[in-house]
């Protein structure tokens, strides 16, 4: 029986390490791993990974159920789990035993694999104890689970947790699916639950009840998954996240983030509603019997004293009511007999409708909100966009915030982004694909319960600048409060939230410490500056596709585009670019396409910039599996050439990832793969350790040298 | 000898040991004589140089193309990204004074053309409205760019139709058109020429019918002219040449698609009636329909020639207007796909043929692909020997015209022969017209079975109420389901109320007459006392018949956008690895006796629409075997019972007793209530419960919703519901896009799977008006989830 040897190796970031979970063929001697001699290094593959992580206050229970793809062969196996901090026993659900690796045997294991396969990325684990499980048998496939408990750390009144994930680098193939899940409660509300490694899908059913969900297919797995959250009886229950890398001496970035919902001052600000509805014959069949039917389910949830009204419009304007009316029963089920008797039929009066949904006087203490749904453009009436605009803006007297939905294509993407963003409202486009009813309510869950309108941040003596959004919408109890932007000062300052609620403008305070280099609440922060970079790309994209060109601002995205790695639709080119490149020519090429591509108003590809801009400007997960945009077709693109490594990026040139920094007047130092001093370096440099993971040839700007590792 | 296929210019090329100098693909490399060819530095042998081989080439071309350089299956959605990738090319030939190409007019009005056609909007669009613009200020002395551009104009207008500047520009091309003919039988290049030809005439008359469609009357006489030139000029063979004699495959196309412009402008206002019988078989109407006969038949001895965009663009319009899916024994549009999607170039450029610069081959090829690729609405059913079937031979024509507006997209008809293969019959809506009885054989009467329980709808219509017809189609209903086992099958009045008429809010002149027949879920046959029909023949668009026209297709298509031809269930990405696993699947008789016998016979067809699917995703076959009626215990080797029906579901206690054992010997039991019957659902869960304990939701984290296994899909997201199932969801609180399966668990296992909404219909592709149920898509994929799950090692 030829003894096989498999591996999973797992680290826990507890420390902001990269985390990593692998499996490979092997052979175990002690702590020593030795490749067999009839068979060559073989990485194994983990088909799916389902993360259950389960938070009660500060103590984390996670479950790592993994399917890992194996060989015929009979196999002899162990696991290698490095536990970071705490010494909380591993449930292994298996027919082994575990046994436990101090951290010096760990790094001797990682240091013989690395070597072994040829690949850097199992460097992250030195420092951490791990677990051998000894005599697992994959076969063909097998079914693993580990289970450990721990403390999270909090820094900074924020929770940072943080769990292992297969990786790439150690696996045959991506991890087909990566469902992450994480039930999330504490004894105060729930703020800002934030991941810059996956995009969550939140709900919470309480405020101190949390249940949040990812799935990926086909992730590359790359990074560890992270979680920051904070627990706080206060209204917004603000906190900031920093980076300043100490070896640059430029602005630090920031992140705020928040959300406004189960405090103990529990207030919500009566609205009043106008849902403007598209009828035109475009909208006829189940278009607008989904858009009937999204109405529907929104006046359902009206809040005891809001107030609603309806339009609908084709060629003609029909209003429900003169004036807002209270969403009493018998007012609902004459609601939905006008939806019922209204012709969907005629031309798109786009201009008419919008003004007659802005029509009246603002009343202190309500909110003025329109939901505006449409599939069309401006077909009768004023068919000039910028005319609508004009008009509309000369009769919203009342503030009224409109929340846009695009649906299919044949809008004109120009007049409603730029409706939702002289409005403070948002817009969203509904697919071909997508049912209208669904998106609406997801919207409209959000948005039912104002809070704070005006919204204004004073950020004290931090000294910020470039901030984004450039201005902060309405906050709504539980919706997001996300802000990115750059700060000078550090140390001690209070953040100052003001608004207006129920008429009266109210302001919350936020004490923050901020280090003065490095990161807040660990020393691995610096996706602060991706999500920063990718939000200002979005924003400047969408500044030159509404109100045209400028070269400062194309500039100003190539420079970003460049060193932060972020792919954008004009931009992705820069990656596969060869070193005759000017600058010049780059922002000339970026003009050229921003110049074609923004002449769309209308279509698919007109809308897919539209929804790239939002999605830049929305972005939360700033790892490489999010890096990417929806091309003209409306297909995902991404770029294999570039990754992400916080406030700098790598780019795959003439067979090697070179930094997106140019060298300027640093010394050249070569470094063979693998060698002692390539060991050294990784063990003492975290940039040069995390830079190397990504594998393959390397050059880097570390301090004043530039660093080139040879295979 | 190892062959390779390269294709050049638009020239289709195999080398097969041979390469034609002048043609060589950047990959190869020519050294001086005597030639060599080295293709990826390997030597080619056998190099034959000068125009013969390249001849040779290309008749080889034809042979072996598609077997050397394969694109997979055509397939709807391939038919639309190269469609996309075109328009993404003419954009890139657009100048920056809103001209396109090289043919300054010429190719920006056929560029616009493409564009406005591919579904480029006129108002909001600004590139094309640049060329718009450019094309309005030139002053074209050209027979061609005037017949196009009054067909970009009269397009624009249908989106704008109040821009009176898109009326003025077709008013001035009309009435250039008009003048440039002067007195003269036809048109020629300029207005100055004395002389005519057919490739410039069919774009003048192109132009004056776009003219006509806007409101612009060029009166009889005008049609009555042309009518006369192209039977004048008409070759003995039934072919069109350049101007008389020698006919040729373009030239067969212009005569063709003039031909039917001509037949509607002039006949179009005449129908069939029973005082005026002989309305289309004497007279010159006769003539014109022998005409485009004739023509037809050329095209029957020589096929179809698909190289050349020109010619593509013409075949479009003659297999459109007629109505004919093939001619010449050719599946035109097919050919014509095959040959332009393989021509396409990475920049989306479709080079064929010689005419015109890359834009207008371009241009040609994508108006071939979007209007030849709409889909079918209507088929047109033919039988017999005699015209009967066809009395009014452009009813659907102008019917589905009409649609275009209200579907926002261009659709097809096409006429079927009863004689047909089954699978033949692919348009939602089946019209069957006639003066006389019909007496369908046996054969015929299963085919059209087949097709009402694949999901199509039948209308039935007697030209001018013939009552004799009208007799032999209620006939037909018994023929196709005999009352004894389907006693709830027979002719009622439709209400006011029924979904063809409510399905979109019409204003009636008077609420129609009609029958239907249902089968509980859906009314699968119309019957009408009326004479739509010919209100179609005659194009009376305002009219009640055109409105329910529109009614029947969103009726029938549950208002279900149509799918392009050549669409497909198979999923867009590559199939999965072929395993030798085979899954049994049974439905279960259950009975109704004296109620609904055949009830549990719902999802006739969903299994063997489904398998195909299953097959593609995880590479595993699938078995309908015959139904078992658990009067004893169903084979051990059958993976999955499945019940689904329409009525409420009454199990005997062996029937119960026979389920248990099947399914604690490892059986898999699927049940879902038909189209989301109510009745059927409340009675099966009870069934359930009584026998298996409660069921409980699918939990997200199982490895079947999960899809943790080979070809396993994620269920735990994007799962879609029908809007019906979704209100209903909403109205209970719930979140419609979460799975809403509900399952029993024996030892573990979910062994027992439950679903209220539907899955069967959407599995057979039965679109069923309100069907409270997944939408199709997500149906195939919970399926292939358990019965995947099944194959698991």
């Amino acid at each position: 029986m030829g003894l096989g040897l498999l591996a999973m190796l797992l680290a826990s970031g507890l420390t902001g390490q990269v985390h990593a979970a692998a499996f490979f063929a092997g052979r175990l001697d002690g702590a020593e791993i030795v490749a067999q001699t009839n068979r060559a290094w073989a990485c194994y593959e983990v088909r799916y990974a389902d993360v259950r992580i389960d938070i009660a206050e500060g103590r984390a229970t996670t479950t790592l159920d993994l399917t890992v793809i194996g060989g015929a062969e009979d196999a002899t196996a162990f696991a290698v789990i490095p536990l970071g901090a705490g010494a909380e026993p591993v449930v292994v659900q298996s027919d082994a035993e575990a046994k436990v690796l101090g951290a010096a045997e760990t790094r001797a294991l990682c240091r013989t694999l690395a070597e072994k396969l040829r690949s850097a990325a199992i460097l992250s684990l030195a420092g951490n104890r791990s677990i051998v499980i000894p005599n697992i048998r994959i076969g063909a496939s097998r079914h693993i689970v580990l289970s450990w408990a721990q403390n999270v750390p909090v820094d900074r009144d924020v929770w940072n947790y943080a769990c292992p994930l297969p990786l790439a680098a150690l696996s045959g193939a991506p991890v087909k699916r990566l469902a992450t899940e994480v039930r999330l409660s504490g004894s105060k509300p729930i703020r800002g639950l934030y991941s810059p490694t996956h995009e969550m899908q939140v709900q919470r059913s309480d405020p101190r009840q949390v249940l949040a969900r990812s799935v990926q297919e086909d992730c590359p797995g790359t990074a560890g998954f992270r979680l920051f959250y904070a627990l706080d009886e206060g209204p917004v229950g603000m906190r900031l996240l920093t980076y300043r890398d100490p070896a640059v001496e430029e602005d630090g970035y920031f992140l705020l983030f928040g959300c406004p919902s189960g405090s103990t001052e529990r207030r919500v600000q009566p609205k009043d509603i106008a849902f403007v509805l598209d009828s035109s014959g475009s909208m006829r069949g189940e278009k607008f019997e989904q858009a009937q039917c999204a109405v529907e389910n929104c006046l359902r949830k009206l809040n005891p004293g809001d107030r609603f009204n309806l339009i609908a419009f084709g060629t003609e304007v029909r209003r429900f009511r003169p004036d807002f009316v209270a969403g009493d029963a018998a007012t609902l089920k004459a609601a939905t007999a006008f939806m019922d008797e209204t012709p969907v039929t005629g031309r798109t009066n786009i201009g008419e409708a919008l003004r007659r949904g802005a029509e009246g006087d603002p009343e202190p203490g309500r909110m003025r909100m329109m939901v505006f749904l449409t599939d069309g453009t401006p077909t009768e009436g004023e068919r000039l966009p910028a005319k609508v605009l004009e008009d509309f803006a000369a009769v919203n007297k009342a503030r009224v915030q409109v929340f846009v939905f695009g649906l299919g294509h044949d809008v004109n993407a120009h007049l409603l982004d730029r409706l939702a963003e002289s409005t403070d409202g948002s817009i969203e486009y509904v697919a071909p694909e997508e049912d209208v009813d669904v998106k609406v309510a997801a919207l409209y869950d959000r948005l039912n319960q104002p809070f704070l309108t005006d919204v204004a941040l004073d950020f004290g003596g931090m000294n910020v600048t470039s901030v984004f959004p450039k201005r902060v919408p309405a906050l709504f109890l539980g919706g997001d409060l996300v802000v990115a932007g750059r700060y000078k000062t550090g140390g001690h300052h209070t953040i100052v939230l003001s608004g207006q609620l129920n008429g009266t403008r109210q302001e919350y305070r936020q004490a923050v410490d901020i280090p003065d280099a490095g990161g807040g609440v660990s020393n691995r922060m610096d996706f602060v500056a991706t999500l920063w970079a990718t939000r200002k790309i979005g924003f400047l994209s969408q500044e030159i596709r509404l109100h045209g060109q400028n070269d400062e601002l194309i500039a100003e995205v190539v420079r970003l585009s460049r060193q932060y790695g972020v792919v954008t639709e004009y931009t992705a080119f820069l990656a596969d670019a060869d070193g005759s490149l000017t600058p010049e020519k780059a922002v000339e090429t970026v003009r050229n396409r921003m110049k074609e591509a923004n002449e769309q108003q209308t279509g698919q590809w007109a809308v897919n910039q539209a929804a790239n801009d939002q999605a830049l400007q929305k972005r939360m997960a700033v790892s490489d599996s999010f890096n990417s945009f929806r091309d003209s077709r409306g297909d995902v693109q991404s770029n294999a050439k570039v990754r992400m490594l916080g406030r700098r990026a790598l780019y795959w040139k003439n067979g090697q990832w070179e930094d997106s920094e140019s060298a300027g007047s640093r010394t050249t130092r070569t470094v063979k793969a693998f060698s002692k001093e390539f060991f050294d370096l990784a063990a003492d440099n975290d940039d040069f350790r995390r830079a190397v993971e990504v594998g393959g040839s390397i050059s880097i700007n570390l301090a004043n040298e530039r660093i080139v590792v040879e295979k | 000898m190892k062959k390779n296929i390269w294709r050049f210019s638009g020239s289709r090329m195999v080398v097969v040991g041979c390469v034609a100098l002048g043609l060589v693909p950047t990959r190869a490399t020519i050294a001086a004589d005597p030639v060599q060819v080295r293709v990826d530095n390997n030597p080619v042998q056998n190099v034959q140089v000068g125009n013969q081989a390249f001849q040779q080439i290309r008749q080889n071309a034809r042979v072996v193309s598609d077997r050397v350089r394969p694109m997979g299956p055509l397939t709807a959605a391939k038919i639309r990204r190269a469609i996309d990738n075109a328009i993404q090319f003419i954009r890139t030939r657009q100048r920056p004074d809103g001209s396109i190409g090289a043919h300054d007019a010429g190719s920006t009005a056929l560029g616009a053309l493409a564009l406005l056609a591919a579904g480029v909007d006129p108002v909001g669009d600004e590139s094309l409205q640049k060329a718009l613009n450019w094309l309005a200020g030139k002053d074209t002395d050209n027979t061609y760019v005037r017949g196009i551009q009054a067909n970009v104009w009269e397009y624009a207008l249908r989106k704008a139709p109040r821009d009176e500047r898109l009326r003025a520009a077709l008013k001035t091309d009309y009435e250039w058109l008009l003048k440039s003919r002067g007195q003269r039988e036809a048109w020629r290049y300029v207005a100055t020429s004395s002389d005519w030809d057919n490739s410039c005439s069919q774009y003048g008359v192109l132009g004056i019918w776009a003219a006509a469609r806007a409101g612009m009357d060029s009166g009889d006489g005008f049609w009555r002219d042309m009518a006369a030139h192209f039977l004048k000029c008409q070759d003995k063979d039934g072919g069109w040449g350049y101007t008389t004699g020698g006919s040729s495959h373009n030239m067969t196309t212009a005569g063709l698609a003039s031909m039917f412009l001509v037949f509607d402008m002039v006949y179009g206002k005449t129908c069939y009636s029973r005082e005026n019988p002989q309305s289309f078989t004497s007279g010159d109407a006769a003539k014109c329909l022998q005409s485009i006969a004739s023509g037809m038949d050329w095209f029957q001895k020589r096929g179809v020639n698909c190289d050349d965009s020109y010619f593509l663009y013409g075949i479009e319009r003659v297999g459109v207007a007629g109505g004919r899916k093939y001619i010449g024994e050719k599946d035109w549009f097919k050919e014509g796909a095959v040959t332009a999607l393989g021509a396409q170039r990475a920049d989306g450029a479709i080079l064929l043929g010689s005419w015109g610069d890359d834009v207008v081959k371009t241009a040609f090829s994508t108006l071939f692909l979007v209007y030849g690729g709409a889909p079918v609405a209507f088929n047109k059913l033919e039988y017999g020997n005699n015209p009967d079937w066809n009395l009014n031979p452009r009813d659907l024509a102008n019917l589905t015209k009409d649609l275009w507006s209200a579907y926002e997209q261009p659709l097809n008809w096409s006429s079927v022969s009863i004689a047909a293969p089954a699978e033949e019959f692919e348009a939602p809506i089946l019209l069957i017209t006639g003066s006389a009885a019909v007496q369908f054989a046996p054969a015929d009467v299963a085919k059209l079975r087949s097709y009402v329980r694949r999901g199509g709808t039948i209308f039935a219509e007697a030209s001018d109420r013939s009552p004799a017809f009208t007799a032999s189609m209620r006939q037909l209903l018994g023929d196709l389901f005999p009352t004894n086992d389907y006693p709830g099958i027979a002719w009622q009045p439709l209400p006011p109320d029924h979904g063809l008429f409510t399905v979109l809010r019409q204003s009636w002149d008077r609420t129609p007459a009609l029958s239907g027949a249902s089968d509980g879920s859906r009314t699968f046959f119309f019957l009408s006392d009326e004479y739509f029909t010919g209100d179609w023949q005659l194009n009376r668009t305002g009219s009640d018949a055109f409105r329910l026209g529109m009614n029947l297709l969103f009726y029938a298509t549950d208002l279900t956008p149509l799918p392009g031809k050549f669409a497909t269930t198979i999923p867009d990405r590559p199939a999965s690895e072929a395993n030798q696993r085979q899954i049994k699947v049974a439905r279960v008789r259950f009975g109704h006796a004296g109620v609904a016998p055949m009830d549990w016979d719902a999802a006739l067809t969903s299994w063997q629409s489904f398998a195909p699917y299953f097959r593609h995703v995880t590479g595993t076959g699938l078995e309908e075997v015959a139904p078992v009626d658990l009067e004893s215990a169903p084979d051990a080797g059958i993976g999955l019972l499945h019940l689904t029906g329409r009525a409420a579901i009454r199990l005997s206690a062996g029937e119960r007793q026979r389920l248990k054992e099947y399914v604690e010997a490892g059986g898999t039991v699927l049940v879902d209530a038909y189209a989301g019957a109510g009745a059927f659902g409340r009675a099966a869960r009870s069934e359930l419960e009584a026998i298996f304990g409660k069921l409980t939701p699918l939990d997200s984290s199982t490895v079947v919703a999960s899809g943790r296994f080979k070809g396993g899909q994620d269920l735990t997201r994007g799962l879609r519901l029908k809007l019906p199932a979704r209100k209903e969801v909403a109205a209970q609180g719930g979140q419609a896009q979460a799975p809403q399966l509900e399952v029993a668990l024996i030892q573990g296992r979910p062994a027992v799977y439950f679903s209220r909404f539907d899955l069967s219909a959407a599995l057979a592709g039965v679109e069923t008006y309100r069907c409270v149920g997944y939408k199709p898509e997500s149906a195939r994929r919970i399926a292939a989830n358990i019965l995947g799950y099944l194959a698991m090692d």
